[in-house]
């Protein structure tokens, strides 16, 4: 009866272990997933800022854009560069505190201050030369 | 705590908690999955700081 008793108690404090640790694991399973898509997401979309100095550069030297016109886009860029630092700063310290960049905060400011600076550059960048930076990666 | 810290623990936890192998499985699995973040995150910071500002002509 004692033995009975005691394997009863093992198999409640069993259950109880396996159901938190399903929870503690599906949880842990999201933030990873979140974390990993925010990684590609900004990798992808940083991506435009390496390819727009080039492109930049090359329609300064066909002529197609005039210095002051070139000159007009360095400091939208510059400043597109630094917001995508600190949204990569921001993201950094997300995963290395195990959490959802999603729900923190300076994260989630640092990622739309920079799409609105990468759409600023896009932008300015169309209407000075037709040329789009948006689809080259 | 490192990924490779808690795959270790979770490798631990297989060999005592039998009843859980299978859970504890799973959990290596995305903890190992968490190397492949590591690679996005290296990625990541190889870009930015890759990426320079642009400088005015002058």
């Amino acid at each position: 009866m004692k033995k009975l008793l005691i394997l009863l108690v093992l198999a409640f404090v069993c259950a109880g272990c396996g159901a938190t640790m399903s929870t503690t694991s599906k949880a842990s399973q999201a933030v990873v997933s979140a974390q990993g898509a925010a990684s590609q997401t900004l990798y992808g979309i940083g991506g435009l800022l390496q390819s727009t100095p080039k492109i930049v550069d090359g329609l300064y030297a066909s002529g197609k854009l005039t210095k002051e016109q070139f000159n007009s886009v360095v400091p939208v860029y510059n400043q597109a560069l630094g917001s995508f630092n600190l949204a990569v700063t921001a993201l950094k310290s997300a995963v290395d505190a195990g959490k959802d960049p999603n729900q923190v905060s300076a994260y989630s400011q640092a990622l739309a201050q920079f799409m609105v600076d990468k759409n600023l550059i896009e932008n300015l960048v169309l209407s000075l030369s037709g040329q789009s930076i948006g689809g080259v990666k | 705590m490192t990924p490779m810290e808690i795959i270790a623990m979770l490798q631990l936890a297989q060999v005592l908690v039998p009843e859980a192998a299978s859970l504890t499985t799973n959990l290596i699995e995305a903890f190992k999955s968490d190397g492949t973040l590591e690679d996005k995150m290296k990625k990541l910071i190889d870009l930015n700081g890759a990426l320079k500002p642009m400088e005015l002509k002058v």
